[in-house]
């Protein structure tokens, strides 16, 4: 007989785990789950831009007012516009006051005229974009009024509204998409937990011999399944990371994309949760999946 | 010995496989408490059937088993988990984890117990020079022979020092030096306060302890070594 160790030799390495953590067709899984936290992190950062993008959008118009002039005829059309401006320059000293050339304004009607040259009489309304800050758009309407100048003025709400609308479902596309990827995360770990127990069913009858209970051979499951979700989230998390990151830096995504330090660093901190929640849902799937099916296989005893 | 009370008791003990004949049919058992019991019998009889019902494996069609004076049937998970970790098993197969060493094998029912490693490392190691495996305390399975495997089933199965251990063909796969020194080592247990019932085939083994001899046949138990 060779020389045997002593004690202090065995004692030195931390326990093994009691299920391999080289399973065959480990590898697959491992895929599965990162390209789901992957796609998971893109769905996130997609309904986070659509956030930050609706409320850029929103921002630039609640700023911003359009007055139509409606002038009596063309032929004074710059100098109508003026008077109005002025009037606007009374009624809102602080705001920044844009005049639309005639010519730009005939530009803006091209889409519903068509390239046409159209007739130099056309009564094209005079437009004057105001820009600032706590602009009142009935104090205008007023000072406008009371200066004696036809106008309407369009506070965009109507169009702010459709934004808001269109924001609000880029944002639902990208957290349904979300929650459906999650959904599909928590179906992918039932299954792999249900072939799991399959592979290993001798040692589970081994450690059920030796009397483990099922919340300790369970609790085996999700500590397995919980490295794997976390493991399978920090490597797809980061890839959605580095693509988000190259896709902003390659295209004019505006808001969309990161466009600073500001947005990446909320965006990295909500991925994170994401990556929490990712293995939390691996762990629970497994754990519910292996306490039933250990009751399962206990009631067909 | 027989003013101390069972720790196994079959009355009347029926087992069957799904719609198969009766395996076991009115089993009538008794295992007192720090007895030594052989149980021998032809292949086939019912002996790891029996065992099984024994080590809570499996359910009796019909009759009453009580173990550690509880009705199995009653049990809860817990409970039945609790008297398995008072059972030691020691199985034909062995049932080995190739993935953990020969020392993790052996340690497994202690760990599953919650035991902190610092406490069992010495007796784990010690049990297993006991065994002759002192120097394959870090051998995977799949690396050991037949008889070296059945020594690790073997020392795993009584490192938690059990009320009751159970064997099937313990030394079915030992050299004769080391078989004597397997049935030392339950004997030592039995001498401290163990229940041991072992199923065997092997008349020598049953011949070297004065000890209680129950023989299975046609499913019905009876006493006595086989004529």
């Amino acid at each position: 007989m060779n020389a045997a160790p002593n004690s202090a030799q065995i004692s030195g390495p931390a326990e093994a785990p009691l299920l391999p953590s080289r399973l065959r067709n480990a590898r697959a899984l491992w895929v599965v789950l990162i390209i789901m936290a992957m796609l998971a992190g893109c769905a996130l950062l997609f309904a986070r831009g659509s956030m930050r993008l609706s409320g850029d959008w929103q921002a630039q118009l609640s700023d911003t007012l359009t007055v139509q002039v409606m002038l009596e005829s063309s032929e004074d059309w710059d100098a109508q516009t003026r008077r109005a401006g002025a009037a606007l320059a009374d009624a809102a000293p602080g705001a920044d006051i844009e005049l639309v050339s005639q010519e730009d304004a005939k530009a803006l009607l091209r889409p519903w005229l068509g390239n046409a040259s159209l007739p130099d009489d056309l009564p094209v309304p005079g437009l004057i974009n105001l820009t600032g800050q706590n602009i009142s758009a009935a104090q205008i309407q007023t000072a406008l009024d009371g200066a004696g100048i036809t106008a309407n003025v369009d506070d965009n709400s109507r169009y702010a509204d459709q934004l808001r609308g269109t924001a609000r479902r880029l944002v639902g596309i990208g957290l349904g998409t979300l929650l459906l990827i999650l959904i599909a995360g928590l179906s992918v770990n039932i299954f792999a937990t249900r072939a799991g127990m399959t592979a290993q069913k001798d040692i589970i009858r081994v450690l059920v011999q030796v009397g483990a209970s099922d919340k300790f051979i369970a609790r085996l499951f999700v500590g397995q399944a919980l490295r794997r979700g976390a493991l399978g989230a920090a490597i797809g998390l980061s890839l959605a990371t580095l693509l988000w990151m190259i896709l902003s830096i390659t295209n004019d995504w505006g808001a969309l994309g990161w466009t600073g330090l500001g947005s990446g660093l909320k965006d990295l901190i909500w991925l994170l949760a994401l990556g929490v929640i990712f293995a939390l849902i691996c762990a629970a799937a497994a754990g519910v999946t292996a306490a039933r099916q250990l009751a399962y296989e206990r009631k067909r005893l | 010995m027989s003013s101390l009370p069972d720790l196994v008791n079959f009355e009347r003990v029926a087992l069957r496989y799904g719609r198969g004949p009766e395996v076991l049919s009115d089993a009538t058992l008794d295992l007192p408490q720090g007895s030594f019991t052989f149980l021998t019998g032809p292949s086939g009889a019912g002996k790891s059937s029996l065992l099984k019902l024994c080590y809570l494996s499996l359910i009796p069609s019909r009759g009453l088993i009580r173990m550690f004076g509880r009705d199995s049937a009653l049990l809860t998970n817990s409970e039945r988990q609790a008297i398995k970790r008072r059972i030691g098993v020691v199985l034909q197969d062995f049932h080995l984890i190739d993935h953990l060493s020969v020392y993790e094998n052996v340690a497994l029912p202690l760990r599953v117990s919650g035991e902190p490693r610092a406490s069992y490392n010495d007796d784990v190691v010690e049990l297993l020079q006991w065994v002759g495996l002192g120097h394959r305390i870090q051998a995977y399975p799949p690396t050991l022979s037949g008889g070296e495997k059945q020594r690790c089933a073997i020392a795993r199965a009584v490192i938690a020092k059990p009320d009751l251990l159970i064997a099937d063909e313990p030394t079915g796969n030992v050299d004769p030096i080391i078989g004597r020194r397997l049935l030392r080592l339950f004997s030592e247990m039995n001498r401290m306060g163990a229940t041991i019932l072992i199923a065997t085939h092997d008349t020598h083994l049953i011949d070297e302890l004065d000890a209680r001899v129950l023989r299975i046949e046609n499913g019905k138990i009876f006493t006595g070594k086989p004529s």
